[in-house]
């Protein structure tokens, strides 16, 4: 069984719950996805944060942690809005990847001054970070906020981040 | 005697004052002027208004005169019906006025209400400068003023009637020597410097560098007006720093991740080597859309608190939001630095902040 069927289990497992925060694990072959999901449902459910963590491989180095984040900016396109590499940090081994377009939208989904985008952090050590943040023009704060996925979109997902992490030259 | 010349030269100035200060606002947020400066002038358009010109008369071309005429005929030069066509590119003069960067820093700072800078190292420094006075009977060779001497000479010899104007030759002997004088003077020295940071990550986009530069074109002119002759480094930085000249700090763009720290090492490094604190008024200013990475947060305030801020007039950060909109480095220096006397904190959510920012970072009048 793949870690995103494992993860998909879970989640279903749990189905419905809101307003808590369940956080799920799901390990297979070598490679550990983590999330906290504070709702789920029949279609989907919500996420704070989607961690990916690969432990038996070898670091990666700059330049093929590179390739990884370019890697998936092309694959996975199916998120609110595309994701591009945006920094690399040399010295600590790290890429940033976020949203290409943040999205302005307020809570009922109108266009507004808040400004929301993903941001997926990745690692030579095959680590990967998934996040939404969301800066509130009106308080200066920005914070990460729960961000929703069809459950066939987290296993897409979950998959995709896998081959990446899993693969040297993906 | 006031010339009328004058009078409307100075009455045209006096205008174009006002249309900067009125649109004082836009130019600055738009940047207009700062592409087109020269050593010392900056060229502004002014659209509205017209530049000056002669108008003809109608004076021997037809016109109102005696005569019969018919009832309702209209008086003066008919319009005549015309057969041309729309045009189909703009109308109108742009009329572009050399202004010079010290009177836009004057009007900046009035529009501002901006304080004067009192200079920290006046009283201390003093330079002395030699400077030719007079002239003195004794005196080296190489000081020897050659046209007093042979104008002495000359004198010398018609008084003597030893001039012959057929046969001019003058020969100076050595009472005509003439030597050049001179004079220590001492100046109080106010010796300045601006050391510009700028954050290059890859989240830093066009739009912040324009704001960026936008904004230093305007401190940079204000504190030229306060200080003669004020150096300007240039320190760009993503997770590693470096010096760079003024085109590249605005042109310059790294994808590497932020580390504001390395920016700070630098600065500190500049100032040890260059700038006696004690000798100097130094400014630093760092620009970033505040994304530092978060480990580095601590090292950028110990350094900030311990090593910079003691050595420096002002340190002047300003925030510019990123499309990510703005990160924590400015809460973090409030939070931890917000109380020190030499520190202003800004924010720059757009072009249209930029005054503003301005008159933040320039208030205090450090």
């Amino acid at each position: 069984m793949s870690v995103s069927e494992s993860l998909h289990k879970l989640v279903e497992a749990r189905i419905p719950f809101r307003n808590r925060l369940e956080p799920m694990v799901a390990s297979e072959q070598g490679v550990t996805v983590r999330c906290d999901v504070t709702q789920a449902e029949g279609v989907g459910c919500m996420l704070t944060h989607l961690d990916l963590v690969e432990e038996n491989k070898s670091s990666l180095s700059m330049d093929e942690l590179v390739h990884w984040a370019e890697w998936m900016c092309g694959r996975v396109t199916y998120l609110l809005e595309p994701l591009h590499l945006i920094e690399i940090d040399r010295r600590n081994g790290l890429a940033l990847v976020r949203s290409k377009m943040p999205r302005r939208q307020n809570s009922s989904g109108k266009l507004s001054e808040n400004i929301a985008y993903f941001e997926l952090v990745a690692d030579r050590r095959h680590h990967a970070s998934l996040r939404r943040f969301q800066f509130r023009r009106t308080t200066r704060d920005r914070g990460s906020v729960p961000f929703g996925l069809t459950h066939d979109q987290l296993e897409v997902l979950v998959d995709d981040l896998v081959e990446g992490a899993l693969a040297k030259n993906p | 005697m006031v010339q009328k010349i004058e009078r409307d030269v100075n009455r045209f100035k006096q205008i174009i004052r006002g249309k900067i200060r009125q649109d004082l606002k836009r130019y600055v947020s738009h940047g207009e002027m700062i592409g087109k400066q020269g050593k010392d002038l900056v060229s502004i358009p002014l659209p509205q208004l017209d530049i000056p010109h002669f108008r003809y008369g109608d004076k021997g071309r037809g016109g109102v005169s005696s005569g019969e005429g018919d009832p309702g005929q209209s008086l003066g030069p008919g319009e005549e019906e015309g057969s041309g066509q729309a045009g189909n590119s703009a109308g109108g003069h742009l009329l572009e006025v050399e202004v010079p960067l010290a009177e836009l820093a004057e009007i900046l700072g009035e529009e501002l209400a901006l304080p004067r800078i009192q200079p920290k190292a006046a009283d201390n420094i003093v330079t002395t400068k030699e400077k030719y006075t007079g002239v003195s009977r004794t005196g080296p060779e190489s000081l020897r003023h050659f046209k007093r001497t042979f104008k002495r000479a000359l004198r010398r010899q018609i008084s003597t009637g030893n001039y012959t104007p057929d046969e001019p030759m003058v020969v100076p002997i050595r009472e005509d020597q003439r030597y050049r004088s001179w004079k220590s003077v001492e100046n109080p020295d106010t010796r300045a410097v601006v050391i510009y940071m700028m954050d290059v990550s890859g989240s830093m986009g066009d739009e912040q560098k324009e704001i960026v530069r936008i904004e230093s074109f305007w401190i940079n002119a204000w504190l030229r007006s306060q200080y003669q002759g004020i150096s300007t480094r240039y320190i760009v930085h993503d997770a590693d720093a470096r010096e760079v000249d003024e085109n590249t700090f605005f042109r310059t763009r790294e994808s590497g991740g932020t580390m504001i720290s390395s920016a700070y090492k630098l600065c500190r490094d500049m100032i040890a080597a260059d700038y006696p604190p004690s000798e100097w008024n130094i400014y630093a200013l760092h620009f970033s859309d505040g994304d530092n990475w978060a480990d580095d947060d601590a090292a950028c305030l110990t350094l900030l608190g311990q090593e910079l801020l003691p050595s420096l007039n002002l340190f002047g950060y300003a925030q510019v939001h990123s499309p990510y909109g703005s990160g924590r480095f400015l809460d973090a220096i409030r939070s931890r630095l917000g109380e020190s006397e030499n520190i202003v904190l800004s924010e720059v959510p757009d072009r249209d902040s930029i005054l503003d920012s301005i008159k933040e970072l320039l208030g205090k009048g450090l």
